[in-house]
């Protein structure tokens, strides 16, 4: 957009102000990557296992304008705070042997689990003194690619494993196609709840290696069986398979749903969703990979707000084809929940900033800059930062971030404003 | 602990009391399938040693059978404490701050075990220089206890050889990744502590070493990546390096222990369809298994009287982990019919004078490719279908490159990356196959290669899915698992670039060979008979 057309939404954003909402700056924030930040004289900077250490974190991630503040619960289905859910077996290698020791120096040694006082309360206090929506970032797995984030109470309920189309069972993560498991996922939210969390925002990237080749549990497999007649297809991303295990997780956030209502307070599902394309079709990388059809969450109601992590833009027009995704994904919300567009500095799926800066050749700066007006004009509610570690967003980001979230794009601009 | 301890005494007198004559009350419960090759044992009556509050686990039977060392976390943390089988009685061995644990015996009547302590954050332990891992200990009768090993590192789950000269434990001393290894220690002296099998990397490790009661292998649990199961794995004592999984890769299997004369490994066990975990048997010559009826709840961690007639061991049922004992009669499997012989090892292409020549002697000439690669269109010879396979080749790089570069691949209708040798970023060598599904599996070499030598490698799939990876004739330390794809006619093979031309090695190719099974010299995989009988030894 020209300079003078942007003065011209700014003028009419702000003669607008009074009762349109705040365009959302959402940061994901993973106290645990900043564990083993040094100085140049060696001086670790944040003890994340004490409370100034966590406030110096906050005030780190504060720095790129968000307002929104999702504090990571777990690595895996090691929980960060002191959970009576989790509590036994030891959540720590070697005290539980099957726990493979995480050996990095200060990283192997942090036990989350039994800090006082409970990280997650402190934390989600602090950020709604500071005025800041609290909430919850909590990965959809129940391992963070290590044997050491295996959750304790999946290792105490091995009948809850999954299992692969050839038998082979997986200590990684219990199915939710048993009632048991459900149950025990929805007594984890009761846990983040009394904790204070307003938002709940369940990351359907990071699944920590699970997928629907893990689903063929007994439960799953006879379902099939009775609707089909047949056996089920041995390739777990057939699509008729991957609906199939879609309709167990749809029914697990259904449940979430109503766990979260239940508490009487207005807490905000989020989900977010990735490799994003625009266009609904059985190649949607959530449900392939995920067994999660995202699109039936958001058109039934069960979630308040999607957050888009990445998105399939073309390499030969990366900012065209970004707001076409961006333009078909908030069609699709409008009217139905919050959507939430990617500023994202990691590179996983090698659609974030750097991945824009080699396709454009522009600065990070740049590129977050035109992210986030893109997430703008298109009508999305905000932006999510995923993650803000120490300093990977640069100076040079955030002070452009912070320029945009506190000028221009502080309102959420409406969709009549759209051209 | 003083009153975990009254609790103790009260309750396990009358307990023991009870299981008297558990000897003599088998039950006859067999639970295993009715096969001739079946390990038939019959079960008695579940008794309880322990009960009260608090988990009790990890018990391990003296020497002389009067006793019972566990861990208990009554008073919060992990203490190590001994029951006496007679009476009941309970004792504390190491109490108090600290997490003691996994005990075990020496043929002296001493205890080692593993204790860490850790009051200080990460980040404080870290600035001040203060010892936060696990170390070894030994308990004395007299009360006495002295440190074995301490460090900034984890060592755990010991083991006492039957002579008493030295203890075997799991250990991340050096590592870097999600690992560890396994380590040996003299029990008394001055020795260091010595690597044994060195394992590190991402998610690999051995835990709960153990030698055999006559010496001769060495037994402990594997995990071969975050995906796979913990798999029970024996070696020979002098040769940790050619080591067999005993236990199936759809079953999650650890804590093994050996019975007294050696034939059978008790172990804890779930395969799909179980109740939970359970204790199970093995017969390690024939991999009979079978898993014993203990009712309700988890049963865990077991470990045998001196006698090898009952198995004392961990079980949930009442809300705790609590130890209950249990008699055991096992008839050993009948004898099994020959292993049906191998597929006979074979070259089946070699690159000769440009041409790729399978074992008939037809020639696939190679087309060349832009800065010096080959392609070779629909070589015979490389449908290697489930079996062992081998890709060697001798390569060298001329300059090393900031991302992955290719030295040789295999195309193939399951996968266009059906196998590759190549060079990393961080300039080591790869060898990778593939798994039923397509998934990635692969061994990175223990160290970088040089630029500007030749470089032999030698990447095999063996039968049960497990890679190995060998450089310049040397075992290289990387452990994989489940690569058990089954490959068609290939559809190509590219020497110094990707099936689709990318990723292009700055060096060349000097020799290539594969071919079926094994080349000569490389052991085949082990197998139970070439391990315990010393059958069919290269």
């Amino acid at each position: 957009m020209k300079h003078c057309g942007w003065m011209v939404v700014i003028v009419l954003c702000g003669a607008s102000a009074r009762g349109v909402e705040r365009f959302e700056a959402a940061a994901l924030v993973d106290s645990f990557d900043f564990a083993q930040v040094k100085e140049r004289d060696g001086r670790v900077l944040y003890d994340t296992e004490t409370e100034a250490g966590n406030i110096a974190v906050l005030d780190h991630v504060l720095l790129t304008g968000a307002r929104t503040i999702l504090w990571r619960n777990c690595g895996g289905a090691t929980v960060r705070y002191r959970s009576d859910e989790e509590r036994w077996p030891w959540v720590e290698a070697p005290l539980d042997k099957r726990r493979l020791p995480d050996n990095r120096p200060v990283y192997g040694w942090l036990r989350y689990y039994e800090t006082e006082p409970d990280i997650l309360r402190h934390m989600l206090g602090v950020c709604r003194e500071r005025g800041l929506r609290a909430g919850v970032h909590g990965p959809f797995e129940e391992t963070h690619w290590a044997s050491w984030t295996f959750g304790a109470w999946n290792f105490e309920h091995p009948q809850f494993w999954g299992v692969t189309p050839r038998g082979q069972v997986w200590a990684g993560r219990c199915s939710l196609a048993y009632p048991d498991v459900v149950a025990h996922k929805l007594r984890l939210a009761d846990e983040l709840l009394a904790r204070g969390m307003d938002h709940l925002f369940v990351d359907l990237w990071r699944t920590g290696g699970w997928s629907p080749e893990y689903e063929y549990v007994a439960p799953e497999v006879a379902r099939w069986r009775r609707r089909h007649g047949t056996e089920p297809p041995q390739d777990p991303r057939d699509p008729r398979w991957c609906r199939h295990v879609a309709e167990t997780t749809h029914a697990y956030f259904v449940a979430l749903r109503a766990r979260l209502a239940a508490s009487g307070r207005p807490v905000r599902l989020m989900i977010g969703v990735t490799e994003v394309d625009g266009i609904e079709s059985d190649e949607d990388v959530t449900l392939l990979t995920r067994g999660v059809d995202w699109r039936r969450l958001v058109r039934e109601g069960v979630v308040d707000a999607v957050v888009v992590m990445s998105a399939k833009w073309d390499e030969r027009a990366p900012f065209e084809s970004t707001r076409a995704i961006y333009r078909h994904v908030a069609t699709f919300c409008a009217g139905r929940c919050e959507v939430l567009f990617p500023v994202t500095q990691y590179d996983f799926t090698k659609k974030g900033i750097p991945s824009y800066c080699r396709a454009t050749r522009l600065a990070p700066e740049t590129v977050a800059g035109e992210l986030v007006k893109l997430a703008w004009e298109e009508g999305g509610d905000g932006i999510c930062m995923e993650c803000v570690d120490h300093n990977n967003y640069a100076p040079a980001t955030r002070d452009t971030l912070r320029r945009l979230l506190d000028g221009p794009c502080r309102w959420k601009r409406t969709r009549a404003l759209t051209p | 602990m003083n009153k975990l301890l009254r609790s103790h005494v009260s309750s396990g007198r009358i307990l023991t009391a009870a299981s008297a004559g558990v000897a003599l009350c088998l039950a006859g419960c067999i639970s295993s399938p009715q096969t001739d090759r079946a390990l038939r044992v019959r079960c008695g009556r579940m008794t309880a040693l322990t009960d009260g509050p608090g988990h009790d686990t990890e018990a391990v039977w003296s020497p002389d059978g009067r006793r019972i060392a566990f861990q208990t976390d009554r008073q919060g943390d992990w203490d190590v404490a001994v029951l006496d089988v007679a009476d009941g009685r309970v004792t504390p061995v190491a109490a108090g701050a600290g997490h003691a644990c996994y005990p075990a015996w020496t043929p002296d009547g001493r205890l080692v075990y593993a204790f860490g302590h850790h009051p200080m954050t990460a980040v404080q332990a870290a600035r001040s220089g203060a010892d936060c891992g696990y170390g070894l200990r030994v308990w004395r009768p007299d009360g006495g206890t002295s440190e074995r090993t301490q460090g900034y590192w984890r060592d755990y789950t010991p083991s006492v050889t039957a002579d008493g000269a030295f203890v075997y434990y799991a250990s991340t001393r050096g590592n870097s990744g999600n690992s560890a290894g396994v380590w040996r220690v003299p029990l008394d002296g001055e020795a260091r502590a010595a690597c044994v099998l060195p394992l590190d990397g991402g998610t690999v490790g051995a835990v709960q070493p153990s030698l055999s009661p006559d010496g001769r292998f060495l037994l402990w649990a594997q995990l071969d990546g975050f995906r796979e199961n913990w798999r029970l794995t024996a070696a020979a004592a002098t040769n940790l390096q050619e080591s067999l999984a005993l236990t199936p890769v759809e079953m999650s299997a650890y804590a093994p222990r050996w019975s007294p004369d050696g034939r059978l490994i008790a172990f804890t066990g779930f395969r799909a369809g179980d109740p939970g975990w359970g204790v199970y048997l093995l017969e390690p010559r024939s991999g009979e298994l079978c898993r014993l009826a203990t009712g309700r709840g988890h049963a865990r961690s077991p470990a045998w009287s001196p006698d090898g007639r009952e198995l004392v061991f961990e079980n949930n049922r009442s809300g705790f982990y609590k130890l209950y004992r249990m008699a055991i009669r096992c008839d050993p499997p009948r004898a099994q019919p020959a292993e049906a012989p191998l597929r006979l090892d074979r070259v089946e292409a070699r690159w000769d004078a440009g041409a790729l020549v399978d074992a008939e002697g037809t020639r696939v000439p190679g087309a060349q490719q832009a800065g010096g690669a080959l392609r070779f269109e629909r070589p015979a010879g490389l449908d290697f279908g489930e079996g062992a396979f081998f890709v060697d080749l001798t390569l060298v790089v001329d300059r090393h490159e900031p991302d992955t570069r290719i030295a040789a691949v295999g195309q193939y209708a399951e996968h266009a990356l059906g196998w590759q040798v190549f060079v990393r970023e961080n300039r080591r060598l790869f060898f990778n196959a593939r798994g039923p599904d397509g998934r990635f599996i692969g061994i990175e070499s223990d160290e970088p290669v040089q630029a500007g030598r030749p470089v032999r490698v030698l990447g095999i799939r063996d039968a049960d899915g497990s890679m190995r990876l060998y450089v310049d004739g040397r075992k290289q330390a990387g452990r994989a698992s489940g690569a058990t794809l089954c490959y068609g006619p290939a559809l190509s093979v590219c020497f110094g670039q990707q099936w689709n031309g990318g990723m292009r090695l700055n060096g060349k190719v000097l020799a290539f060979a594969c071919g079926r099974g094994y080349p000569p010299g490389v052991p085949r995989i082990m197998t139970p008979a070439r391990l315990f009988d010393g059958e069919g030894a290269p």
